[in-house]
C-alpha cells in the first residue's frame, strides 16, 4: 500500500509540473519499478506491447475520418438538414447544434474538436441571430458531451481496449438511449432557457426541389456513421475496417461529390490525425507498463479489498465511481483518463456485479462532463473564445445544461435495465 | 509520416478488396502504427499537443513558469534516457525472433521503433524547452490547442 | 522421495497467460502447491493467471530476459524465439494420446528440445496438454473435407495452422484469441478450430459455434519454461524439487484433463451443440491432404528432418482408429 500511495504521489506531482500525462506515468513507473527491484528493462518491452494489437489500428483510422469529416464538407451538409427539420423553431440555431452534435460527433474521440467544428460553424450565426454569446458557447460545448456517447464513438473504443475483452458493437449499442436522453434533455432544457425570449424563428420557405436536394445531400452525408455503427454492429466488418471505409467515403465525398477537399487539405488531416493518434496511442503504450507493475503488486486486489471494507453496496460504490470520476475529468483529459482508470477500477466493479457495458457508459459520461466544467474545462473553453466571451459566464449559463448531464449520469448509473435492453436485442452483453 | 499512414490504409484494403485475407498485412499495419506512435510522439511535443495539465503551473509567474519548465525538462530527459538504454537492449534482443506471418522479418524492426522514437521525443522536448525559455510568453496547450484547431 | 533441504529462501513469480479457473490454470496452481510442499515452503511460487504480466509471447520473452521466472503459454507462441515445437504442431502428427503424451516425456526428446531452447537462454520446465484441434463452425456442419472448401477459419499465429486450412481449400485469418468471439460473433469468420475444452472454457458453444467436428488434426500443448542459465544457478536440490514437481503436476493433469473434457463434450451437446465423429475413411482423407501438402513445406526450414524422425521413432504406432483418445461420446 505505501508504494501505491507513493506512486500516485510522484504522478500527480509530475502532472502538476505541467509534464505531459504520458511521460508523468512513464516516469513514475520507472520509480516504482526502481524501488520496488522490478526489472527496469522490461519498461521498453511493456511500451511496445501495450501496441501489439491488431484491434488498436482503429485508433488512427476513427481520427483520420473524423478530420476528414470536418474538412470535406459533410458537416455543412448535415447542417442543411437539420435546418430543414427543426430550424423553424425559436432557436433554431441552437437545437441544430444540439442535433449535429449527436450524429457526428465522436468520431474523431475528441468533444474539443467536435466543439471547435460545429462551434465555429454555428456560434457566429447564433449570436448574430439570438445577440446572446454565453447561450451559444454553453450549448455548442455542453452539446459536445453528447457526441461520444451516441455511437460512432472514439471513446468507447478506447474503453474497449482498455477494459480488455469487451464487444465495441456492445458499448456502441449502449450508449444509443442515454444519448438520446441526454440530446433531447438538453433541448428540452434549452427550450426553457429561451421560452420567454423574443427571438426571431427562420423563415425560410422551401422549394419541393430544395428539400429533395437537402435530403439527397443529406443521405450522402448520413451514411458515413450508418457505416460505422451498422458495418459494426451488423458483423460486416470490424472496428478497424469500418475506420478504414470510413476514412475512404470521406475522402470520396470530399474529392468527387462536395470537392471541398485539396489535397493540402488531406496532408493536413494527416498531419493532424498522426498527431492526435500518437497522443492517445502513446498513453495506451505507456499504460502498459503500470498494468503490469500493478498487476505484479497485486493492486487490483488491494483496491477491490479497499472498496470492500468501505462498503458492500453497488449503489454506493457506483456514488464513489462518480465522484472520482467528476474529479478526475477536471483535470485530465477523457481519453487519459479511461486509459489510466478502467484496467484498475472495472475488475472492482465486476466484483460488485456492474456490467462492463453499463461501467463503459457511466466511464466516458462521467470523465467528459469535465469538459464543460471550470477550471479546465476545454470544450467549455473553446466554445467560449469562438464567442469571445468569458469562460465563468458561459458556465453560469451552462448550468441547466449540465443538470441535465448529470441527471443522465444518475440513470446511467442506477437504472441500466433503461440502455443496455438495446445491446441485449443484439446479442452483445 | 503520412507515407505510414497511406501505407497501413493500403494493407487494410488489400485485405478488404480482395476478400482473401492477407495475414501478414495484420502484421504489418500493427508495425507501421508503432512506428507512427513514436514518431508522431515527438512531432506532437513540437505542436505542445500532449494531454497535459497546465492549471496550476498558468498561475505562476513567468519566471517560476521557466523554473519549472527546466526542472521538467530534466526529468523527462531522464525519463527518456532510460527508456532508450533499455529499449536498445530489447531491440537487441529481437535479432534472434522472428515473425512468420511476416516472411520471417526479425522482429528489431519493429521493435526499433522504441528507442529510436524515444530519441525523438527526446531531441523535440528539449528544443521545445530551449524555445519555451527564450521566448517572452509561455504557451500552455490549451492555448496552443485552440490555435491549431479553430 | 519426498522433501527438499533447501538452504536459501526462493521467491519465483509464474506468468499464466489461461484463466486460473481452466484446467491449465489449476494444474499451474498445483505445481506451485507441489513445490512449496516439497520444499517446506521454501520456495515460494506466485501464479499470475489470465495474462495479467502480459501476453504468451511476452511473457516469454520476459523469462528469457529473466524479468519474470517462469511463463507459460501454448507452445505456439513460443515459435517467435524458437520453432522447435512446430514439429509437434504438424497436422497428424499424434494420432493418439500415447503418441503425444510420450513426446512431452520421452528422455531422448525432452533432451534434444532442451538443447534447441538453450541456445535461446530457455529450457522446458514442463508440458500439459491442450488436446487436440477439433473444427467447430457456426452455419453449415462440416461433414467430410470438400465441405472446408471456400470456408473462412479463424487462425491462430501458428502457420502449421494456416497451411492446414489452405491444404483442406479454406481460407485462414489470423485471429487472437480475446477477438475470437467478438470475429464469430460479426461473422468474419466461418469457424474456429481450437480444442474441446477451449471452446468451452471460452463459452463458445453458447451461441456462437453451433456445429463441431472431431478432427483431431493438430496437437498443441501448453509449455512452461524458465531462464536457462538462472536454472543452470540453481543449487541441484532445487532443481530437482522443481523438476519433480513439475512431472507430478504433469501425471496430475492428464487425469484430470480426460475427466474435464469428457465433461465439456456432455455440456455442449446439452446447450444443443452438434458434436460428430468422421468415419475412419474420411478421416484419412483430412489425413492425407494435410500430410500431403504441409510437412513438406515445414521440413527442412522450420522442422529439423533428423527432429523429425527421431520423433516418429519413439512414439510409435497409434493403434486402433477407435481407442485413440479419450472422449466419450
Ligand atoms: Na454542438
Ligand atoms: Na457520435
Amino acid at each position: 500500500m505505501p508504494i501505491i500511495i507513493f506512486f500516485s504521489v510522484i504522478f500527480i506531482s509530475l502532472v502538476l509540473l505541467s509534464i505531459p500525462v504520458a511521460f508523468s506515468l512513464g516516469t513514475a513507473s520507472i520509480f516504482v519499478y526502481y524501488l520496488s527491484g522490478q526489472p527496469l528493462g522490461n519498461i521498453p518491452m511493456r511500451i511496445w506491447t501495450g501496441l501489439d494489437k491488431f484491434s488498436l489500428i482503429a485508433i488512427p483510422f476513427f481520427i483520420l475520418a473524423g478530420e476528414l469529416m470536418s474538412t470535406s464538407g459533410i458537416l455543412e451538409r448535415l447542417m442543411d438538414f437539420a435546418r430543414l427539420i427543426i430550424g423553424r423553431l425559436k432557436g433554431g440555431l441552437l437545437y441544430i447544434n444540439i442535433l449535429v452534435s449527436m450524429i457526428f460527433g465522436g468520431i474523431n474521440g475528441s468533444a474539443v474538436a467536435d466543439s471547435s467544428a460545429v462551434g465555429c460553424l454555428l456560434i457566429p450565426s447564433s449570436i448574430d441571430e439570438y445577440g446572446d454569446k454565453e447561450l451559444a458557447a454553453s450549448v455548442t460545448a455542453s452539446s459536445s458531451v453528447v457526441g461520444p456517447i451516441i455511437p460512432p464513438s472514439l471513446p468507447m473504443l478506447i474503453y474497449a481496449f482498455a477494459a480488455g475483452n469487451v464487444s465495441v458493437a456492445g458499448l456502441f449499442l449502449s450508449g444509443i438511449v442515454p444519448g438520446i436522453l441526454l440530446g433531447v434533455g438538453m433541448m428540452i432544457s434549452t427550450y426553457f432557457m429561451i421560452k420567454n425570449k423574443n427571438y426571431p424563428r427562420i423563415d425560410v420557405d422551401y422549394s419541393t426541389k430544395e428539400i429533395l436536394r437537402i435530403i439527397r445531400r443529406f443521405i450522402l452525408a448520413a451514411v458515413l456513421p450508418i457505416i460505422i455503427v451498422g458495418g459494426i454492429v451488423g458483423g460486416i466488418f470490424t472496428p478497424t475496417e469500418a475506420g478504414c471505409i470510413a476514412v475512404f467515403y470521406a475522402l470520396f465525398i470530399g474529392f468527387f461529390i462536395t470537392k471541398e477537399l485539396t489535397f493540402k487539405k488531406v496532408y493536413k488531416n494527416l498531419i493532424r490525425s498522426t498527431i492526435v493518434s500518437s497522443i492517445v496511442l502513446i498513453m495506451i503504450a505507456v499504460a502498459n507498463v503500470v498494468t503490469w507493475w500493478l498487476s505484479i503488486q497485486g493492486v487490483p486486489q488491494i483496491i477491490s479489498n479497499f472498496f470492500q471494507q468501505i462498503t458492500s453496496s453497488t449503489n454506493i460504490f457506483l456514488f464513489l465511481m462518480i465522484i472520482l470520476y467528476l474529479f478526475v475529468g477536471l483535470f485530465i483529459e477523457a481519453a487519459a483518463a479511461i486509459i489510466m482508470l478502467v484496467p484498475v477500477f472495472l475488475p472492482v466493479a465486476m466484483t460488485y456485479g456492474v456490467h462492463p457495458l453499463q461501467f463503459g457508459i457511466l466511464t466516458v459520461l462521467g470523465l467528459l462532463i469535465g469538459l464543460v466544467t471550470p477550471p479546465v474545462g476545454l470544450c467549455l473553453s473553446i466554445a467560449s473564445s469562438i464567442a469571445k466571451t468569458e469562460i465563468e459566464k458561459v458556465f453560469i449559463k451552462n448550468l441547466p445544461l449540465l443538470a441535465v448531464q448529470f441527471g443522465v449520469l444518475l440513470i446511467v448509473a442506477y437504472f441500466p435495465e433503461l440502455y443496455l435492453w438495446v445491446p441485449r436485442l443484439f446479442g452483445f452483453g | 509520416m503520412s507515407i505510414l499512414v497511406i501505407v497501413i490504409f493500403a494493407a487494410v484494403m488489400s485485405r478488404y478488396v480482395f476478400f482473401t485475407p492477407l495475414n501478414f498485412a495484420n502484421m504489418l499495419s500493427k508495425y507501421l502504427v508503432m512506428w507512427l506512435t513514436f514518431l508522431g510522439a515527438s512531432i506532437a511535443i513540437r505542436e505542445g499537443e500532449h494531454i497535459a495539465v497546465n492549471f496550476f503551473v498558468n498561475f505562476l509567474s513567468n519566471k517560476k513558469k521557466k523554473l519549472i519548465l527546466i526542472v521538467s525538462n530534466l526529468i523527462v530527459s531522464l525519463f527518456c534516457i532510460t527508456i532508450i538504454y533499455y529499449g536498445i537492449l530489447f531491440s537487441i534482443n529481437g535479432i534472434t525472433s522472428t515473425d512468420p506471418l511476416l516472411f520471417g522479418m526479425r522482429m528489431i524492426y519493429p521493435y526499433l521503433s522504441v528507442p529510436v522514437g524515444f530519441s525523438f521525443i527526446l531531441i523535440q522536448y528539449n528544443l521545445f524547452t530551449i524555445i519555451q525559455l527564450f521566448s517572452n510568453e509561455i504557451k500552455s496547450n490549451e492555448k496552443k490547442h485552440m490555435q491549431e484547431v479553430v | 522421495e519426498d522433501g527438499y533441504n533447501i538452504d536459501e529462501e526462493y521467491s519465483l513469480r509464474m506468468a499464466n497467460v489461461i484463466p486460473e479457473r481452466d484446467h491449465i490454470g489449476q494444474a499451474c496452481n498445483k505445481f506451485a502447491e507441489l513445490v512449496e510442499e516439497k520444499t517446506n515452503g521454501k520456495i515460494d511460487v506466485t501464479v499470475f493467471h489470465g495474462g495479467q504480466l502480459g501476453s504468451g509471447r511476452e511473457t516469454y520473452e520476459a523469462v528469457q530476459q529473466s524479468f519474470i521466472d517462469i511463463a507459460g503459454d501454448s507452445y505456439a507462441n513460443l515459435y517467435t524465439l524458437s520453432p522447435i515445437f512446430e514439429a509437434f504442431h504438424l497436422p497428424y502428427m499424434f494420432e493418439s494420446r500415447e503418441q503425444q503424451l510420450e513426446a512431452y516425456q520421452n528422455e531422448e526428446i525432452r533432451e534434444y528440445i532442451d538443447n534447441e531452447l538453450s541456445k535461446k537462454n530457455l529450457k522446458w520446465l514442463m508440458t500439459l496438454e491442450f488436446g487436440p484441434r477439433q473444427i467447430g463452425t457456426i452455419n453449415d456442419p462440416v461433414k467430410s473435407v470438400s465441405d472446408l472448401d471456400g470456408m473462412q477459419m479463424r487462425a491462430s499465429r501458428s502457420p502449421t495452422e494456416i497451411s492446414t486450412y489452405e491444404a483442406w481449400g479454406a481460407s485462414a485469418v489470423t485471429i487472437d484469441w480475446p477477438e475470437v468471439p467478438e470475429s464469430l460473433r460479426l461473422g468474419m469468420v466461418d469457424g474456429e478450430a481450437v480444442s474441446y475444452d477451449a471452446f468451452w472454457s471460452a463459452n463458445h458453444h453458447e451461441g456462437l459455434i453451433n456445429y463441431i467436428t472431431e478432427t483431431n488434426f493438430q496437437s498443441y500443448g501448453y509449455a512452461l519454461v524458465v531462464n536457462y542459465d538462472w536454472w543452470e544457478s540453481l543449487p541441484e536440490n532445487v532443481q530437482k524439487a522443481l523438476d519433480s514437481s513439475a512431472r507430478e503436476a504433469e501425471k496430475w493433469h492428464v487425469n484430470m484433463l480426460t475427466e474435464h473434457v469428457n465433461m465439456n463434450i456432455r455440456e455442449m451437446r446439452e446447450e444443443g451443440v452438434e458434436i460428430r465423429q468422421l468415419p475412419e475413411e474420411e478421416y484419412l482423407r483430412f489425413k492425407d491432404k494435410a500430410r500431403d501438402q504441409v510437412w513438406d513445406k515445414f521440413i527442412g526450414d522450420t522442422v529439423n528432418q533428423e527432429f523429425l524422425d527421431l520423433i516418429q521413432s519413439e512414439i510409435g504406432e497409434p493403434g486402433p482408429y477407435e481407442d485413440r483418445w479419450y472422449f466419450e461420446h
